[in-house]
């Protein structure tokens, strides 16, 4: 048994030594990022080191783990089975277990930088013999028991010695494909020294400073693609992710400065992405409507080093800086804005541009790997249902009626005491979607000296789940229904779903600069505007004669 | 004017602004009272409390070691025992005010935080190049006594 398991292990350690030449390159991929000959930029130059690089980091693992981990799977699987005669040690001996299983595959709904990690081969089938006068008679029919059900049988189980070679080696192969796929893109994909790139896009605006209007009380910090995360979800977002440069101590100084400026900088960096759609935003579909988008800043700072509900990144960085304690986070965040430049929804992601940990100082490098064109979809998730009109599930006039009536009370119980907003002229929305604001005036929800600059934005979507597949597709149409069929094609369920985003500053004197709010102001704010809408949904209700249950109005057929 | 009255006068004057505007600014901050952040009010605080409470000191330590004196007359002139400490407690009272009554909705003066800030600056750098370097004439230390 020794012999055959150290067999096994000679095996493996020669495939995957041979496996990590390739995938690290060795002088190959691992600085492709800091050859670039596109990014000619004195920190590429300079780096030591770039970390972070996803699919990388899996060629660390060890092989007689992996292996076990294979082994470990396939036995859960087999105990699992129909007619598994139970504890395998107990049978007599000459005896093999023949295993179909299905080769490695693919799993679409795992990021596309993670799927190689889930080649697990799952048992389909198997086959055992037992007692026999020799194992290759075992053997034989082990094999023939299970191809009873499948082509594709291997021995896993003889005696007391597991075979695992075959298996083994589909997984790596597996891997291996993947690693060069990613390695041929990763080749390919744009990189982007997030630092420099703002600096740049700053000193090309020319801008001065203007009044910062974001905050993140009680979020905790995320790391992800800024431009879409907060409001879209889509598979082709795995195609972005940030590594990390080491930057030398000498440097430090210099990028503080940079980091600094931006921060003072407020808002900065216009960019425009199209409403319904995540592929290629840059050069969407013609007619489509566009959102005016702009970046900003933000600096954190840690004492010790943060927890989950202070920072989430991605699983890369994480693994990346796992043995150091980060100290200080500079992100750039994306908000989309008003043609007059008010922020109206701040993403909820931000990407890293730069992170002092306690040993090590980092720039962030944006790397987006080419579009293959396919395997998208996009959707808008809403959350708070607040509308069950599935009775307009084939009447657009009778959907349009009740958007419109939520949509008015919204309106009126806004611009009514303490909020007192005004509908923001002038600005194009998509349908469904309008914003309110109140600018430079007293704060009736806060009282006292406080003055505020608030901007709220509302968005009703009509959509059959929180999250239904291709639900953006549709938006052009109708507030997210579309026009001819008005419910998503093979749905019978729609609901209205509300929004109503909050951002703003105040000032406890109207002369002066206009801050950041605390977690007292901004849970007033919360409790005003929490009552505005429980109020309008309860009049909206009524008014269509609906039943109200848990904040749920359920529009009833005969009385529409 | 008699040294004595003098003193009195000095003396109660520290004691009163000082306590008057620490309260105010330590409990009024962020009210319509007076319209400016904690932190803001807590600048205002450090730039009053070292010159009038070391005043203060000087006033009080005088008062407890010294029993009967005579009571001369004073050569200091008049006005300037008096006007410097007054102008100094208008300066701050009126800025006060305007910052109060600026900060309605319909009112257009413009005194912000920063410039009430430097009123109370204004007001303290009054007292100290004036009436702080009457204070040893008026309160001598003991050994020059």
């Amino acid at each position: 048994m020794a012999k055959c398991k150290c067999k096994r292990l000679i095996f493996v350690f020669i495939l995957v030594l041979s496996l990590s030449f390739d995938a690290f390159g060795l002088g190959d991929s691992d600085l492709s990022l800091a050859r670039d000959e596109s990014q000619n930029t004195s920190a590429f130059k300079d780096c030591q080191k770039i970390i972070g690089i996803p699919f990388l980091d899996t060629m660390t693992f060890d092989p007689a783990e992996t292996e076990n981990k294979i082994i470990e799977c396939i036995r859960v699987g087999l105990k699992g089975m129909q007619n598994w005669p139970g504890d395998y040690d107990s049978l007599k001996k000459n005896k093999a277990i023949a295993i179909g299983y299905r080769k490695p595959s693919e799993n679409p709904f795992i990021p596309f930088l993670y799927r190689h990690q889930n080649f697990l081969p799952s048992v389909e089938y198997w086959g055992g013999a037992w007692g026999c006068d020799s194992i290759e008679e075992a053997r034989e029919k082990a094999l023939m028991g299970c191809k009873k059900g499948s082509n594709q049988c291997v021995i896993f189980l003889e005696n007391d010695c597991v075979i695992a070679n075959d298996l083994v080696k589909d997984y790596i192969k597996g891997t291996r494909a993947y690693i060069e796929e990613q390695k041929k893109l990763l080749s390919q994909a744009d990189k982007l020294l997030l630092l420099q790139s703002a600096i740049e896009t700053v000193d090309r605006e020319n801008r001065t400073r203007i009044s910062a209007f974001y905050f993140t009380a009680g979020k905790p910090l995320m790391i992800g693609y800024p431009d879409y995360q907060q409001d879209y979800a889509s598979i082709c977002q795995d195609r972005v992710f940030y590594v990390l440069l080491r930057i030398p101590d000498r440097d430090l100084e210099k990028y503080k400065d940079q980091l600094d400026r931006l921060l003072k900088l407020g808002q900065y960096g216009c960019y425009q992405r199209s409403v319904n759609t995540v592929k290629d935003y840059t050069t969407p579909q013609e007619g489509r409507m566009m959102e005016n988008m702009m970046r900003f800043v933000r600096y954190y700072s840690f004492r010790e080093s943060p927890d989950e509900k202070e920072l989430i990144m991605p699983k890369n960085l994480d693994d990346a800086l796992s043995t150091e304690k980060i100290k200080e986070v500079w992100v750039e965040g994306s908000v989309r804005v008003t043609s007059k430049e008010l922020p109206l929804i701040p993403s909820e992601y931000s990407r890293p541009l730069a992170i002092k940990t306690n040993e090590s100082f980092y720039l962030g490098v944006e790397v987006r790997i080419p579009d293959n064109g396919s395997k998208c979809y996009v959707s808008k998730p809403f959350p708070n249902r607040v509308i069950d009109l599935s009775v307009c599930s084939n009447d657009l006039l009778c959907a349009k009626k009740v958007i419109n009536t939520l949509s008015d009370y919204i309106q009126q119980e806004l611009s009514s005491e303490p909020i007192l907003a005004i509908l923001t002229q002038d600005e194009e929305f998509a349908p469904g979607e309008f914003a309110m604001e109140r600018q430079f005036k007293k704060s009736h929800t806060l009282g006292g000296p406080y003055y505020e600059r608030s901007v709220y934005m509302i968005e009703i979507w009509v959509a059959s789940s929180e999250n239904p597949f291709y639900s953006l597709y549709m938006r052009q149409d109708f507030k997210g229904v579309g026009a001819k069929n008005v419910c998503i094609p093979g749905k019978s369920t729609l609901y209205a779903f509300l929004k109503v985003r909050h951002i703003f500053t105040s000032s406890v004197n109207k002369n002066d600069i206009y801050r950041e709010p605390d977690e007292y102001q901004i849970s007033k704010y919360k409790d005003a505007i929490q009552t505005a809408v429980n109020v309008a949904i309860d009049r909206t209700c009524r008014i269509l004669q609906g039943e109200l249950k848990d904040k749920l109005c359920t529009i009833v057929k005969n009385r529409r | 004017m008699k040294l004595s009255k003098a003193r009195r006068w000095i003396g109660v004057y520290f004691l009163v602004i000082t306590a008057t505007t620490g309260l105010f600014l330590l409990l009024f901050s962020g009210s319509v009272l007076l319209p400016i952040s904690e932190e803001q009010a807590s600048s205002c605080f450090q730039v009053i409390i070292p010159v009038f409470v070391g005043q203060l000191a000087v006033i009080f330590q005088w008062i407890a070691k010294e029993d009967a004196q005579k009571d001369k007359k004073s050569s200091i002139p008049v006005w300037a025992i008096l006007l410097p400490p007054c102008l100094s407690a208008m300066i701050i009272v009126v800025a006060a005010v305007i910052l109060a009554i600026g900060n309605l909705e319909s009112i257009n003066w413009k005194l912000s935080p920063k410039s009430f800030q430097n009123a109370i600056t204004f007001a303290v750098s009054i007292v100290n190049a004036t009436t702080v370097l009457l204070m040893p004439r008026l309160f001598p230390s003991s050994e020059k006594n």
